[in-house]
């Protein structure tokens, strides 16, 4: 009888939709993504801005030349994009552009930017740009460009008066690649661009403009024809988020683009699809919990039930006790992303369960075992803030927040949840974007357990066995005197088609007052097997985090199977002298959460080629769990021994997924994108790191989230 | 391994089983592609029954507990809903899908599980105008896309527009119409309740918010 149906009359003619109005024109009109997946006309920039947060993720194809491009804007002013590029081979390359003014009434957008400053440097130019709109329907950008951009129409570089050095363009990249290129930036010949987009209707853009990029290289390589400086295209904005493109380019040449755009601080539903949570029971009027705990049967008989109760919410009780008049529980949230949420969800189960002589709840969220932090919260604030407006606001500012580093609550919750888990599934491995190679991949099926001797005690494992794929036909390596610990990555499971990608025990533990502890052995990850070992000091209302690890650990084998292997002795890889490769590595570590949404981390200590040196890392953290970051790794290998990009760094973006599916889950799903992974200035991957299972039981992320409290 | 029928039919299979599973985006992917197959094959869908043909002034007295008949109308839904907690009073109500909406003393405070959720209203102002009509205050606590609260405040009316007489299955009630008008700086609703000299709303249609639109109740 109770279920949702459907019915149509006269109620639903009566139905009106109230909307939003609209702002000014200008703002509705967003900005085009060029073929370089960046604000711009055609193929230059633009000086406009998307709405901070925005990611973009164009492809463009044109000629023999393709492009796929992420933008994020990570300030209100600032923007960053990666690119992964075809031409000749395989490229890579990283742009910024700074809007320094945005548009007034009479004053232009202004935006100055760097197009392909760190990588080979095959787009490298440099611009600054200026936008305006017209009327309502017309956009102009011109501007003054430099490196490519100055290669047609140059004329001598303004900046000569300054000095005369920057009329010449040195050709200053190192033969690897990826450094970044300041020595060129605004240097040599300078030209103008510019171009018009036209607004149609809603629907179509018609753009038109002057390129002053001279295609040199792609004249050499691909025999690209550049008979005019003019490019004239449609877009086509079929509904918001989306964008596609058609262009007749420099007189010869037809290209296409598709760019995708998504906004991370908006959601399709924005108070999930999450199930009604139990609501409230009120002391006096409808609590029909005991009275008290008074003997060790009743309590017994009280964690039991409400062990039932969480888990029918999706929470796992460890355990509880009364104390007086103050309830302490200690539980893990399997189910809502924001442990803000889990604790407005346990308090609401507390007001029915807990003896009416309770009046204090003390809340201990766990992950891996081990307590985060344990959160206070008055059963009276429960009782009058439920559904009240600011009822948010007002409990926070009543909550308090400490460390939970104290035993477990005396009366255990025995669950009836299975200690072991386990998941068979499908996998696809992918490697492509390398040098020149052919795309190569493989299907399979996946087989991953996990079993839990203790909740801080954990034994996991998983195996992949191929199907179908072609990760069979070794490529060829780049050179190096290094050892291979990541060079010879694709050759992993290709001769073999699959085997144990990690299986190992992993230990938690809080050793005392605002620490925490892990220790991990087995087969890691899926080049190295060994101990880690990791401590990590953070009080629970601390912005500021610092942590050590140390691990030993040993080379596996092609096979993916039990044994180790030697470093390969040869350029090419194919003979191994000596004993087992085993090295070392470890880190010390400081972490900070701004409290403008960033992230900084660096990572001090040696890497598993034996090199010695930090990582850099700053993340835009959103408070709906969107992550988008960059890093970047320099250590004692020089530029040259490390091969191709010269030194490791990479962009790493983390989607929360019930952010995509609106119903609620802790699941993740994310990507690192990098410059090619060489053996320099790489650590060991080991799963659950720290930080990663703390900080979100902590108070500054508990805060961040609290508007879901009483969801 | 090397069978190419048993890899298929593996592989087929292999929308993903067992717990871990649950996460794997390509697992995921396949039970969509699974079960859209399926969906081709048989697209017959039960037939939906209404709640209104189940319901009888017998069953609805037969039932332990309060109910409410509920529509969202911009969904085209409606359902029964159960009588699930009490605090003061306010009066939560839930179905079996767990949507769940509150009301104090008739006027909607919040709802859970629609996506566009009202997370709590002070409707105090509200209330006192239902007697006689007169100016007042709201405030609506939403969430947004970023997990934080947005508040918002309107301007209301209430004005006495007429007198009816309803029936709700089999019963009848005496009641007074009242209009509710808000607005706020770029949003507009206007309520509509069905009150009874006790006081009681026995039937209303409210706005929830810009996204979700009004729902319409009756107190059975």
């Amino acid at each position: 009888m109770f279920r949702f149906s459907y019915f149509t009359g006269p109620t639903s003619a009566a139905l009106v939709l109230l909307c939003a109005t609209s702002a000014t024109a200008d703002e509705d009109w967003r900005a085009t993504y060029n073929l370089y997946g960046t604000a711009g006309v055609i193929d230059t920039p633009s000086a406009l801005a998307v709405k901070e947060g925005e990611i973009g993720a164009t492809v463009s194809l044109f000629s023999d030349q393709q492009r796929g491009t992420f933008t994020f804007q990570l300030l209100p002013r600032l923007s960053g994009s990666f690119r992964y590029s075809f031409l000749d081979t395989y490229d890579r390359s990283f742009d910024v552009q700074y809007q320094l003014a945005d548009e007034g009434n009479i004053r232009p957008a202004i935006a100055i930017g760097l197009r392909d400053f760190i990588g080979t440097g095959r787009f490298s130019s440099e611009y600054i740009v200026a936008t305006k709109t017209l009327g309502s329907n017309v956009r102009v950008s011109g501007g003054l460009g430099w490196g490519r951009l100055g290669g047609v129409g140059g004329f001598t570089n303004p900046l000569g008066f300054i000095d005369e050095r920057f009329e010449t363009r040195p050709d200053d990249s190192v033969e690897t690649g990826g450094t970044v290129l300041a020595g060129q930036f605004f240097r040599g010949d300078a030209a103008f661009f510019g171009g018009v987009e036209w607004r149609v209707n809603d629907d179509w853009t018609v753009l038109a403009e002057y390129s002053s990029d001279a295609y040199e290289r792609e004249i050499e390589l691909a025999g690209f024809e550049r008979n005019s400086p003019l490019n004239f295209g449609v877009t086509w904005t079929p509904r918001e988020g989306r964008q596609y493109g058609a262009y007749y380019l420099y007189g010869s040449e037809v290209g296409v683009l598709a760019s995708f755009q998504i906004d991370p601080t908006t959601r399709s539903v924005p108070s999930g699809l999450d199930t009604a949570p139990i609501p409230v029971a009120v002391r006096g009027q409808n609590v029909v919990a005991a009275a008290s705990w008074d003997t060790t049967q009743q309590e017994t008989r009280g964690v039991d039930a409400l062990g039932q109760g969480l888990a029918l919410d999706g929470f796992r009780l460890i355990g509880a006790e009364v104390n007086g008049t103050t309830m302490r529980v200690r539980y893990e949230n399997t189910t809502y992303r924001a442990e803000a949420q889990g604790l407005g969800r346990v308090s609401r189960i507390l007001t029915q369960f807990a003896p009416k002589s309770v009046d204090t709840f003390v809340l201990e969220p766990t992950q891996n075992g081990i307590a985060l932090s344990a959160v206070t919260i008055r059963r009276s604030d429960m009782e009058a803030l439920e559904n009240t407006a600011g009822a948010s606001e007002q409990l926070l500012a009543r909550t308090g927040f400490s460390d939970a580093a104290g035993p477990a609550p005396e009366f255990a919750f025995e669950s009836a949840e299975p200690a072991l888990l386990w998941g068979l599934y499908p996998y696809l491995e992918i490697s492509a974007f390398d040098g020149d190679e052919p795309l190569q991949a493989d299907l399979g099926v996946e087989a991953s357990f996990q079993y839990e001797i203790q909740p801080n005690l954990l034994l996991a494992g998983t195996y992949r066995q191929r199907l179908v794929g072609n990760r069979g036909q070794t490529p060829n390596f780049a050179d190096s005197d290094l050892p291979d610990v990541r060079r010879t990555a694709l050759r992993y499971g290709a001769d073999s088609g699959g085997g144990i990608e990690n299986l190992f025990l992993s230990w938690y533990a809080r050793p005392g007052q605002n620490l925490y502890s892990r220790v991990s052995a087995g087969y890691l990850e899926r080049h190295f097997g060994g101990v880690s070992g990791e401590v990590l000091w953070k009080p629970v209302d601390s912005r500021l985090a610092l942590g050590a690890e140390v691990n030993y650990t040993l080379l596996r084998d092609f096979d993916q199977g039990l044994g180790f292997r030697p470093a390969c002795s040869d350029a090419a890889c194919t003979t191994f002298l000596g004993d087992d490769y085993d090295v070392v590595t470890g880190h010390l570590s400081a972490y900070y959460d701004f409290e403008n949404g960033f992230q900084a981390q660096v990572d001090v200590g040696r890497y598993l080629a034996g090199d010695w040196g930090a990582t850099f890392s700053l993340d835009r953290e959103f408070e709906n769990g969107w992550k988008v970051g960059a890093f970047f790794t320099l250590t004692d290998i020089e530029f040259d021994d490390f091969g191709e990009g010269s030194f490791d760094k990479g962009i790493v973006i983390e989607i929360p997924t019930d952010w995509a599916i609106g119903t609620p889950t802790r699941d993740t799903v994310g990507t690192t994108l990098r410059s090619l992974e060489r053996d320099g200035g790489s650590r060991l991957r080991v799963d659950g790191r720290l930080y990663d299972v703390v900080g979100d039981g902590h108070t500054p992320q508990l805060s961040e989230s609290w508007g879901r409290f009483w969801r | 391994m090397r069978n190419l029928a048993l890899k298929i039919a593996l592989f087929a299979a292999l929308a993903g089983c067992g717990e871990l599973s649950e996460g794997v985006p390509l697992a995921q992917l396949s039970r969509g592609i699974i079960g859209a197959a399926s969906g081709l094959i048989d697209s017959d869908t039960p037939a939906q029954t209404t709640a209104n043909a189940e319901l009888s002034r017998a069953a609805i007295e037969a039932s332990p507990t309060n109910l409410l008949r509920l529509s969202i109308i911009s969904l085209e839904a409606t359902d029964v809903l159960a009588e699930i907690g009490r605090n003061g009073n306010d009066v939560t109500w839930a179905n079996s899908a767990s949507i769940g909406v509150t009301f104090q003393n008739g006027l909607l405070i919040a709802t859970r599980g629609l996506g566009f959720d009202v997370m709590g209203a002070d409707v105090k102002g509200a209330y006192r105008s239902l007697s006689g009509g007169g100016n007042h205050m709201r405030k609506v606590d939403f969430l947004d896309g970023l997990d934080q609260i947005q508040q918002l405040d309107f301007q209301c009316q209430t004005a006495v527009i007429g007198r009816d007489v309803i029936v709700i299955y089999e019963r009848s009630y005496d009641t007074t119409i009242l209009e509710e008008t808000c607005s706020s700086t770029d949003l507009e609703f206007k309520n509509t309740y069905w009150r009874d000299r006790n006081d009681v709303i026995w039937q209303s249609r409210q706005w929830i918010s810009p996204e979700i639109g009004y729902l319409g109740y009756q107190l059975l």
